[in-house]
């Protein structure tokens, strides 16, 4: 008889699971269907009291969508008053060590740190750092913003931080401080661009470089914003954008209590898009304008005052960035899986540029 | 004139002598007494059994088989022989009740175990036989032959040392009225629905007719185990003792078309299903679902669950045990449906594991009045379309237990056990 209860109480325990369930998966997905899953990275252990987890997939060299496995990225989050940036690679290993990040003196409203992936320079996956520092101003041995360059030759990370910025950066722009930058994915093999916008008490400047192998020279070729556009004054923080579709910028900075964005062409008049109420993440390939402001997915057309022609809430999943697979533009999200035992997994998604507006549907 | 001679009381008397002798004549043709009938005979039915007589008996299964056809023959042709019917099951119980438990409800009113052991050139025979009218045992009876059987010729076989015996011992019983004198056959009446199949009252079953009447011949006194079933009624089990009543009225209850399950999965998850009975059919369909809004799981951070999913099954099973059993039995299979309705999320299917396709085993047990528990063990392989995100979704601790994955897509779990209350409506 006591072997019987035991056995009974033993199927009872094993039977006394819940079943196997991830509501953070089934949130996304009404959004997730229309995409392709192009990896699952983790679990990985990052500890307890974590905020604002995002994963960032290293760049994929495939082909074609059916060809990517991203099997590894970069794991961000805050914990206390620092932001973590970690390398991650494979499936239940533990997490390169971390690079550290101090969140004193963040704007609410801007990204202290802003991170973007590139796999051009050296033809190595990378992560670039951008630490804008609008208060300093960019003299021949001041950039006014850090940057660092983590390559990973071996899976493991290593900060870069370049030296002083170049001469022709430091003779066009000095008096400016470099308020924002992006970069722009290209199609293998261009090299990836990094667009950045500079401003003065004058009105902004604008310049961009290619990704093209080296870490030390960037070539910046600056074209003056027209004399038109209007700052902000004091000029602290902007986000900034190109766009090889259109060959407008925009910038989108925070300004009267609400998100504005800019625009103008290099022989255009700037003006305010008046549609666009929310902060701008990305210029798509195909001209739209990205925001991802409060957790929903906005597109805004680029033309005229920036009709809102999407918005879906994100329920979790993140955007990482725009990139090339093969010569198709995609836009890939990951999102971060919390499973048993305080750990976590990251799925990647990857969607053709072209089809973003459809996913409302 | 002479016959005014006849004058007075004799002119009356001789008239009415004639008259009265003339129609006594067709009176007399009528009335001739008939030759009694001649009884009927009710033979006797003898559950037979044939055995080996130890585990090195010189004859084979085979051997044992016409052996056992070569004495129903002797039997079956010998005059007043009780009426044979053969028990195929291996074993045969040992003890007297069990036996006799066997033998009413395979119609019989006695029973005879034959066992053949010793050499093969010099077989043994034992015969053991019970009167279940009389309640006693009237043959134990050890035989030795000096030769072994022909199995060539076997049929010549007459069993002249055993047959005899038997008939001997159960002659057929004459039916006449009821009476207190030892048992006679009288004719019996039962009353069910129509189309109602009785077995145990005889060697073979009976049909209630449209009339909802069945009548046979019993022998009276005597114990009797029936069996009623028909399609629709919860069939009926019934020990009785004929005594003199000539008639039964079997109340039988319509099946159940519809049970209600209210049940807890996995650990105490809450459910709810409906399984509807398929006429004349051992099977079932069930549909219903479970809720894991709430329950209690020792897998997860915390004791008391919530999780917004909900899983549909649909079953199709099948009863093994009869509706009548105290214990009933059961086994299906089905597919089962996880829809997901998580917190700013729409109703989906479940991204993990969609769905899976369920087997069931279980049994019911009597609880109160028309509720009745019941406990089932449902192995289930799922269908995973993200096999390394579940893998993943376990951690790096435990592997996938309790489940087993069958890579890349099939995820088994065997151990879900769903238990409850089923209220027959």
């Amino acid at each position: 008889m006591k072997w019987r209860v035991l056995g009974l109480l033993a199927c009872l325990a094993v039977a006394g699971c819940a079943p196997v369930y991830l509501a953070d998966l089934d949130k996304v997905a009404s959004l997730t269907n229309h995409m392709t899953m192009v990896g699952t990275v983790g679990p990985f252990s990052l500890g307890s009291g974590l905020s604002n987890i995002r994963f960032l997939p290293v760049k994929t060299t495939a082909s074609s969508i059916g060809g990517v496995s991203v099997q590894s990225g970069f794991i961000v989050y805050d914990a206390g008053t620092n932001e973590s940036l970690l390398f991650a690679s494979g499936s239940g290993n533990n997490p390169g060590s971390n690079q550290q990040f101090s969140l004193a003196g963040a704007n609410p409203n801007y990204p202290l740190y802003e991170y973007d992936v590139t796999n051009t320079i050296n033809n190595q996956a990378s992560i670039v750092v951008f630490r804008w520092d609008p208060a300093t101003t960019i003299s021949t041995t001041t950039s006014s913003f850090q940057q660092f360059v983590a390559t990973l030759p071996s899976g493991s990370l290593t900060p870069v931080q370049l030296p002083p910025p170049p001469s022709l950066l430091s003779t066009v722009f000095t008096g400016n401080v470099l308020i924002g930058g992006s970069i722009l994915p290209a199609p293998p093999p261009t090299y990836d661009t990094f667009a950045f916008l500079g401003a003065s008490s004058t009105g902004f400047s604008t310049g961009s470089s290619q990704m093209n192998g080296s870490t030390t020279t960037f070539n910046y070729s600056v074209v003056p914003a027209p004399a038109s556009v209007a700052i902000p004054s004091p000029p602290l923080r902007s986000l900034y954008y190109f766009s090889v579709a259109t060959g407008a910028s925009y910038a989108s900075f925070y300004s009267g209590g609400q998100w504005t964005c800019l625009q103008w062409s290099s022989t255009g008049a700037a003006y305010v898009m008046s549609g666009v109420l929310h902060r701008i993440d990305a210029v798509l390939s195909t001209g739209d304008l990205l925001s991802t402001e409060g957790g929903t997915l906005r597109l805004y057309d680029p033309n005229g005052t920036g009709t809102e022609v999407l918005s879906v809430p994100l329920n979790g999943l993140q955007f990482c960035y725009e990139a090339y697979v093969g010569t198709a533009p995609y836009v890939f999200f990951s999102l971060p899986v919390s499973v048993q035992h305080n750990q976590w997994v990251f799925n990647v998604y990857a969607l053709p540029s072209s089809a973003m507006r459809g996913l409302g549907k | 004139m002479v016959v005014g001679a006849m004058k007075g009381p004799l002119a009356f008397l001789i008239p009415a002598l004639l008259i009265s002798a003339a129609a006594a004549l067709p009176a007399q043709d009528q009335a001739a007494p008939a030759a009694p009938a001649a009884p009927e005979k009710a033979p006797r039915r003898l559950l037979f059994v044939m055995e080996k007589g130890g585990l090195f008996s010189g004859y084979s299964d085979n051997e044992m088989i016409i052996l056992k056809r070569s004495f129903l023959t002797a039997l079956s042709d010998a005059d007043d022989a009780p009426t044979p019917i053969d028990y195929s099951l291996k074993s045969f119980p040992g003890s007297v009740t069990d036996r006799n438990k066997v033998a009413r409800d395979a119609g019989a009113d006695c029973w005879l175990v034959l066992k053949v052991g010793g050499r093969r050139g010099g077989p043994s025979l034992n015969v053991v036989s019970y009167d279940l009218l009389y309640n006693i045992q009237t043959l134990n009876y050890t035989a030795s032959r000096h030769e072994g059987f022909s199995m060539l010729d076997v049929y010549r076989e007459r069993w002249d040392d055993v047959v005899p015996l038997v008939v001997k011992k159960y002659p057929p019983l004459i039916s006449h009225a009821y009476s207190r004198g030892p048992p006679a056959a009288v004719t019996f009446t039962l009353r069910a629905v129509p189309g109602t199949t009785i077995t145990g009252l005889s060697p073979k079953s009976i049909s209630v007719g449209r009339d909802g009447i069945a009548t046979l011949q019993l022998p009276s006194p005597a114990p009797y185990s029936l069996r009623a079933t028909a399609s629709g009624y919860i069939p009926i089990s019934r020990n009785i003792y004929l005594d003199g009543q000539t008639e039964l009225s079997l109340r039988q209850e319509r099946s159940p078309r519809l049970r209600l399950d209210a049940a807890f999965l996995d650990g105490l998850f809450p459910g709810l299903s409906a399984n509807f009975s398929i006429p004349s059919l051992p099977f079932f369909v069930r549909v219903g679902f479970t809720s894991f809004r709430a329950g209690i799981s020792i897998n997860q951070d915390q004791v008391l669950t919530s999780l917004p999913l909900t899983q549909f099954t649909f079953l199709l099973g099948m009863y093994v045990s009869p509706e009548d059993s105290d214990t009933r039995w059961y086994f299906g299979v089905g597919p089962l449906l996880r829809a997901s309705f998580p917190p700013g999320g729409t109703l989906v299917a479940d991204r993990l594991l969609p769905f899976g396709v369920q087997a069931v085993a279980g049994g019911e047990f009597p609880f109160v009045g028309k509720l009745r528990s019941f406990f089932e063990l449902g192995p289930t392989a799922y269908y995973t379309p993200l096999p390394d995100l579940f893998a993943a979704s376990f951690g790096t601790h435990n592997g996938t237990f309790p489940y087993i994955t069958f890579p890349p897509l099939l995820a088994l779990e065997l151990f879900e056990v769903r238990f409850g209350l089923r209220w027959a409506l």
